[in-house]
């Protein structure tokens, strides 16, 4: 997804402000978990995300499953998740297998949220969440190679507040530049920091920025019946 | 050596040079632009600069170099020791600074004979910048060979540019080692030469290292939670060993610490322990994080030579999906005035110049001045008004780390064979690698409950652990956290301290174990030494500091010249004083400070006017959000 040889260059402070206290709020925003470590069923420690640890929930887990369904039902948490200690050894070497075979550090965040959501080891409540890579990989795979053209700004601000020309290659993006390479974007975006707002909020991220952009691309482009990031001609 | 350190800065051939640099990466920079960013660099007031020697950069193949065109870093020397810049270079090989690949280059990490291993066999994924990679075991004798040819080519290369003949004043030996280490006592490093290393250091050819918490008896976790504190400070000096081999023996050694100041890390035991010539620490942070900046500087002065923050942060890196921070240039003002008014005496503006992967910094890449550098002229202008290159903080009270209970709360750690470098790779609270205890609780109450009741006493103090004491008669009041184990030198030092007069107060609990949790009757006397059932009770043992605020959200730090007056004496006699306050915390406070005499005069050294002590010998300043202010204090 991003070329770990990436040069990231020239990107203006302000913006870059703007942005990394975007992300800071949304970091701050998690959902409440509940975890709970047990062994052969006897429980090791249960941490809740904003009171660590807790001397409750010890009863023994026989069905991890129902476990994390019961404790979600009378917590009130927003995700429970029973981890079994010694089967997360098997986990650990599926990760270090996968650190090995994806190249990208985005194809291997991707590829372990994969492991851990659906390893024996890992038993949660409500569903295993989205894995936030997916959407920006798969935008990144219906892009043209070349060059694409973010300005951050309007609605208010007379100028752009964050230029970023990215260049993409076989869905990988190569290159970082908050200055003009001098060749023809394949694409440009005008985002609005309410865009930029929303992206950073939402619960999924990657999703939310997939949702912009094909926005953005419809109201472009009112006629096209399945509205999406094409090149310009 | 030609250089050398001192409790100022560096000794170059006679001459006194203050350690304040800035971070140039010239590899990452159009070589055609170093003139003119190196310009920018000394026309801020700089008279140094710092740059990593990336080994993945500058390799073409093993032990071979290439120091061509932009890796031409003789040339960007030459060109700074033109413009009377001294330079610190840090030659890895953990380079860091955001590479994907930390600067070792992918064939060491890719050779399995080099890489860390957690206790289930497995290597350690960690995530580098924009990459991942399986870090080295500094054990490795494979690593240690690859590291030495490195050494070899870079040192033909810069060793005959060390000063006096060259600009280069001190060569840094690896990056944030204990990161590497990482603070789980079970993750790292099972490699079979580290764990040969921990049974020669144990003494038992038959010894197996633990792998977590309920595995073998405290004293063995604990023999091994040491043997990593070890681990780390014996790499250190090997490095620092291969490095005098391959020419770097005219300046001085150093190392920068991570952040962390639990076990395996502790920057003043590895000073002491000689294996470099200056420890320091790296710290980045927003003005919110000023009370950390504050303890870990605090940290340097009670336990180092010369108190070196190595990297401090203007900018920030541009990975928003892995560290996520945003500074400004306020951000910046607030830390570095704290900083080099703490005791801190050398440090590191990093980075000073922008780069690839990181925004925000006061010089462009093209050698442009931000807004943001504006700062520094005025940081060296308030030094040089100042003074304080030529006084000494009056401080009068220590807080000590038992380092002794803090390696039995990591021996309580768990899940060793997969506590993930960062949570992006695996969602796992890192809490729950802790086995809960009552004893670990204890111990973390005490350890903040001291600092605050000190604190709310209006009192500056430095911090050691116990590992690394420094002279304990330099104090008026010594306080450490005392469950049930302590190495029973430290308590005779502590009762040495306190027959010389030094009130040392511990608690809760007399100590019964020695360092290794084993039972030691008798080696404990507690006469001379206060037991205090509660770390608030500190807050009354502490002597009355010469200033004091009425707002407990500022801190103030006094700075004299002459020799310390007695505890509790006015600050006033004799010599010059000068006052900082700081403001941690939003909106404006109007604080009434009090500690000279009637009519005494506050001349202003950073931000505000002059000021005159009323008939009580009290002042009313502002200070803003974050704000600080510097005076000169003139009876």
């Amino acid at each position: 997804m991003i070329d770990p040889a990436v040069p990231i260059t020239h990107l203006d402070p302000d913006g870059m402000r703007r942005l990394m206290s975007l992300v800071v709020q949304r970091s701050g925003a998690d959902d409440i978990q509940l975890t709970v470590l047990h062994d052969a069923g006897r429980v090791v420690g249960v941490v809740h995300s904003v009171e660590g640890h807790v001397d409750g929930h010890r009863e023994p887990v026989s069905d991890p499953q129902a476990t994390a369904a019961a404790l979600l039902k009378e917590t009130g948490v927003d995700r429970v998740v029973v981890l079994d200690r010694p089967r997360l050894e098997d986990l650990a070497a599926a990760v270090v297998d996968a650190a090995r075979w994806n190249p990208s550090q985005g194809d291997l965040l991707l590829a372990a949220h994969d492991l851990y959501w659906s390893h024996p080891a890992v038993a949660t409540a409500p569903a295993p969440p989205l894995p936030t890579w997916a959407p920006f990989r798969d935008l990144l795979r219906a892009l043209p190679d070349g060059w694409l053209h973010i300005q951050v700004g309007g609605a208010g601000e007379d100028e752009p507040v964050l230029v970023a020309c990215l260049r993409l290659a076989n869905g990988s993006i190569s290159e970082i530049t908050g200055r003009d390479p001098g060749i023809e974007p394949r694409l440009r975006l005008d985002l609005t920091w309410d865009h930029v707002a929303r992206i950073a909020n939402a619960p999924d991220p990657t999703a939310a920025l997939v949702d912009v952009l094909d926005e953005i691309a419809h109201a472009e482009r009112p006629d096209s019946p399945t509205p999406s990031l094409t090149p310009d001609p | 050596m030609t250089v050398t350190i001192t409790a100022r800065g560096l000794d170059v051939d006679g001459v006194h040079v203050p350690l304040i640099s800035g971070e140039v990466h010239y590899w990452r920079l159009d070589p055609e632009r170093w003139s003119e960013v190196l310009d920018a660099v000394a026309g801020l007031g700089f008279g140094c600069i710092s740059t990593y020697v990336p080994w993945a950069r500058h390799e073409v193949a093993p032990g071979a170099i290439d120091t061509s065109g932009v890796l031409d870093i003789v040339r960007f020397l030459r060109l700074a020791q033109d413009r009377g810049l001294h330079a610190v270079v840090r030659i890895g090989p953990d380079t860091a600074c955001e590479q994907e690949d930390s600067g070792w280059p992918r064939r060491i990490l890719d050779d399995p004979s080099c890489q860390a291993l957690r206790p289930n066999g497995l290597p350690y994924v960690l995530l580098s910048s924009t990459g991942h990679c399986f870090p080295p075991s500094y054990a490795s004798t494979v690593f240690l060979s690859e590291v030495e040819s490195w050494y070899s080519a870079i040192g033909a290369v810069l060793a005959p540019l060390q000063a006096p003949e060259g600009p280069i004043v001190a060569v840094q030996v690896d990056n944030e080692m204990g990161y590497h280490f990482q603070g789980n006592a079970y993750a790292l490093d099972y490699h079979p030469d580290a764990v040969a290393q921990f049974k020669s250091f144990v003494g038992d050819p038959s010894a197996r290292p633990p792998v977590d918490a309920d595995d073998g008896t405290e004293a063995e976790r604990l023999g091994w939670v040491e043997f990593r504190e070890h681990h780390l400070r014996d790499s250190l000096a090997t490095l620092a060993g291969l490095a005098r081999g391959a020419g770097f023996d005219r300046v001085p050694l150093v190392h920068n610490d991570y952040p962390r100041t639990a076990t395996p890390i502790d920057t003043g035991a590895l000073e002491r322990s000689g294996a470099v010539d200056l420890a320091g620490a790296d710290v980045y942070a927003p003005r919110q994080g000023a009370g950390f900046v504050r303890d870990l500087c605090r940290r340097l002065t009670g336990s180092t030579r010369l108190p070196y923050l190595a990297e401090l942060g203007a900018g920030w890196l541009t990975l928003p999906w892995l560290l996520p921070m945003a500074v400004s240039a306020e951000d910046e003002e607030a830390i570095a005035v704290r900083v080099l008014t703490s005791g801190v005496r050398a440090t590191n503006v990093y980075m000073l110049v922008e780069r690839d992967r990181w925004w925000g910094s006061p010089i462009s890449a093209d050698g442009d001045l931000r807004p943001s550098a504006a700062l520094y002229p005025r940081l060296f202008e308030l030094l040089r008004r100042s003074g304080l290159d030529g006084m000494e903080r009056q401080v009068d009270v220590l807080v000590v780390d038992n380092r002794t209970e803090g390696r039995r709360v990591a021996g309580r750690d768990t899940l060793g064979g997969i506590v993930p470098s960062f949570s992006q790779l695996l969602p796992i609270d890192h809490r729950l690698a802790q086995v809960p205890h009552p004893d670990t609780d204890e111990l973390a109450r005490w350890d903040r409950g001291l600092a605050a009741a000190v604190g709310a006493a209006g009192a500056d103090f430095d911090r050691a652990t116990t590992d690394a004491l420094p002279d304990l008669t330099r104090y008026n009041t010594v306080f450490v956290p005392m469950l049930d184990a302590c190495e029973p030198e430290v308590w005779a030092r502590l009762r040495g301290a306190a027959a010389a007069g030094v009130t040392v107060a511990v608690g809760p609990r007399v100590p019964t174990l020695d360092g290794r949790a084993r039972p030691l009757p008798g080696s404990f006397d507690a006469d001379n030494i206060l037991v205090l059932d509660d770390p608030s009770e500190a807050e009354a043992v502490v002597p009355p500091p010469p200033f004091t605020s009425d707002d407990p959200t500022v801190v103030l730090t006094v700075w004299r010249s002459a020799p310390l007056p007695a505890t509790g004496s006015s600050a006033s006699a004799g010599g010059r004083t000068v006052l900082v306050a700081a403001h941690d915390g939003e909106g404006t406070v109007s604080v009434r400070i009090a500690g000279t005499s009637a009519g005494a005069r506050f001349v202003g050294l950073w931000h505000i006017e002059d000021l005159r002590a009323d008939a009580d010998g009290c002042v009313v300043a502002e200070l803003g959000p974050w704000g600080a202010q510097v005076w000169e204090v003139e009876a």
